[in-house]
């Protein structure tokens, strides 16, 4: 048998289930018209304003310094689970499975540092609060 | 040589120091964000770009990349992901000589600046990826090299924040680099789909083990694809038309470091991934299709592009964006020619091409630096007269252009003479072609090069000029640049002795 048969027929019941669930309620529900149903959350906050809300600025840094941080643990999880192995066996010396690490981190440090040192992590102020600073 | 003790990635060397570099500014603007001590600044970029084309010549002049006795042999990196031969030491050189020029220029042209340190940071950074680009045997590291090469140049090109071009430069420049990065990794997954490699020695092996029977057109269509990212990285049609916007935009510095530095890294790439993964003959049965044809026309339509639309600029940054455009295929004529057992003759001497190209270029861009510096306009008729002003400066920008126009004794007359020795002696119809194009658009392009040095020389100003100020590092820089554009004639043997070596150990 084809293999796509089987996909195939996956995504005709994934197709089907929803669709009969919601025919089902169709055909049990009674049917009570409201204007609350129309409502965006019908049981919780009333929207006020559109959705085009404006995020500061600082958001877009905080997020770019995260990513950063992100991406280093993604490469220093791997790392730690086979560091204990590396150090016992013989055919890594500790500055070869250490060293590669510890220029890594450096390097982000640095970064870190310049972007701190230049304000990135200092919150946005209005121009009231720019002034009474001076 | 103490080569020999050294360990492995040390092969790296010429990158590490540019990523070193750039660390430093980083470091130094982390102590005193506040000020901007231009000079220490620019003093730092320009002894780590030094320091990294000492050290590349070093290797090169070892023996590493050659075989033999006395050489060193190439160095392998990462099981391959890199390798250091004499072609990555080559390119290494010319990123070198181009970055050391711009951060010398870059002191008198960004003096009023605000973002000092951001700049020479990023400009070392783009280095940085450009010599790394040099070494990277592997279509992911490539990638990776292109994007720290490009996402630098962005914001390098949109460094003026406040200046209208400058900004829409930058933009379209990111536009177009992002659609091509996304043309070029599909082309990437294309290939890796076709062969099951990325390692571009693998990728060959590959090829030859008929793995890839049966999807020729994926193959073809990934290599395709990737012709589009080098083309873009290269300034070549179809992707030319970011860099008339780009140069006129952006600082003028950052224009000569984008159309020598930059083209000359896209080069090397596109060479090395053409010679080393895809071999002519194998590639050729199985995707039915000789890829140098796509070279081939590349090269003639680039170059006529270019040069003609050259022609007729009114402004004189505009005008040597596209002869750049023109000079991208002139180099392009190193690819069309490969032929099943030879070719290093011609890509030798694409490659000398783009070594006269990074001093000769650089310096027509930075004469222009030179000029916005002084505030004379941007048109052929405002650089009028101002040899009377500025003879030094502008007896240097007359050796640049009659260098890029190819005129006998100077440095771009021999390179092109090697091309069009190379072209002919390949003896197909296609490469008399390529030749024949090749002399018709030098020639064309003598008309708009005069045009510019008769402005300079010639016409009398239109204003009346006050005597023009002197930036020494400006000033230096172009000196540097023209003594070497005529100083490479007598010490055209070595050059293009590595070059053709270089080229013949990667065929």
């Amino acid at each position: 048998m084809n293999d796509w048969i089987a996909i195939g027929a996956l995504a005709l019941v994934g197709l089907l289930i929803p669709l009969g669930m919601m025919a089902v309620s169709y055909l049990l529900r009674p049917s009570v018209p409201e204007t609350n149903k129309r409502a965006t959350y019908e049981s919780g906050e009333v929207p006020t304003g559109g959705t085009r809300v404006r995020f500061n600025i600082q958001y877009y840094m905080v997020a770019l310094l995260f990513l950063v941080f992100d991406i280093e643990t993604v490469l220093l999880f791997p790392w730690a689970v086979v560091y204990l192995d590396a150090v016992e066996s013989d055919a890594v010396s500790l500055t070869e499975i250490l060293g590669p690490m510890v220029a890594f981190v450096v390097i982000l440090l640095v970064g870190l540092a310049w972007a701190w040192r230049n304000g990135a992590v200092q919150w946005a102020q209005t121009p009231r609060q720019v002034e009474s600073d001076r | 040589m103490a080569v020999f003790d050294l360990p492995g990635w040390t092969g790296l060397a010429p990158a590490l120091i540019l990523a070193a570099t750039a660390l430093a500014l980083f470091v130094v603007d982390s102590i005193s964000p506040r000020s901007a001590n231009r000079a220490l600044l620019a003093g730092v970029s320009a002894t780590g770009a030094l320091a990294s084309l000492a050290v590349a010549v070093w290797f090169i002049a070892a023996g590493v990349g050659q075989g033999g006795i006395d050489g060193l042999g190439v160095i392998d990196l990462f099981d391959g992901q890199f390798v250091v031969d004499a072609m990555a030491l080559y390119f290494m050189i010319v990123v070198a000589v181009v970055t050391a020029l711009v951060s010398v220029a870059s002191y008198d042209y960004m003096a009023d600046h605000t973002y000092q340190a951001e700049y020479y940071s990023l400009l070392i950074l783009a280095a940085t990826g450009m010599s790394t680009m040099a070494a990277a045997n592997s279509l992911v590291t490539i990638f990776i090299a292109l994007e720290l090469t490009s996402l630098p140049s962005y914001a390098l090109v949109a460094i003026l924040k406040d200046n209208r071009g400058s900004v829409e430069a930058g933009l379209k420049y990111f536009l177009i680099g992002a659609l091509s990065s996304a043309i070029f990794v599909y082309g990437v997954s294309l290939v890796y789909g076709a062969t099951g490699h990325l390692q571009l020695d693998a990728i060959a092996v590959a090829l030859e083990e008929d793995v890839a029977d049966g999807f020729g057109g994926l193959l073809g269509l990934g290599i395709l694809m990737l012709i589009g990212g080098f083309a873009f990285k290269t300034a070549s049609v179809p992707f030319h038309f970011w860099a008339p916007e780009a140069y006129e935009g952006a600082p003028a510095p950052i224009s000569a470091f984008l159309s020598s530095a930059s083209k000359a890294a896209g080069f090397v790439i596109a060479f090395r991934v053409f010679t080393t993964a895809f071999p002519l003959e194998v590639t050729g049965e199985l995707i039915g299709l000789d890829w140098t044809l796509a070279f081939v026309i590349l090269a003639i339509v680039t170059m006529t592009v270019g040069n003609f639309a050259a022609a007729t600029q009114d402004k004189v940054k505009r005008m040597l964006a596209y002869s750049s455009i023109g000079h991208a295929g002139y180099a392009l004529i190193g690819l069309a020619g490969l032929t099943v057992d030879g070719g290093e003759l011609v890509m030798g001497a694409a490659m000398m091409h783009l070594l006269v190209y990074g001093f000769m270029n650089t310096g027509a861009f930075l004469f222009v630096a030179l000029a916005e510096y002084w505030g004379v306009g941007r048109t052929f008729e405002d650089y009028n007269g101002l040899a009377n002003q500025a003879p030094v400066a502008c007896f240097a920008l007359g050796i640049f252009l009659f260098s890029l126009a190819g005129i006998p004794p100077l440095g771009g007359f021999w390179s092109k003479y090697f091309l069009f020795t190379g072209a002919i002696s390949v003896g197909t119809t296609s490469m008399l072609l390529v030749a024949a194009a090749l002399v018709v658009n030098s020639a064309l392009s003598l008309y708009y090069y005069s045009r510019l040095v008769k402005a300079v020389w010639i016409e009398e100003s239109v204003v009346d000029r006050d005597t023009l100020a002197q930036p020494t590092g400006l000033y230096a820089a172009i000196v540097f640049a023209a003594v070497m554009t005529v100083v490479l004639l007598p010490a055209f043997g070595p050059v293009s002795e590595t070059a053709i070596d270089a080229a013949a150990a990667v065929i």
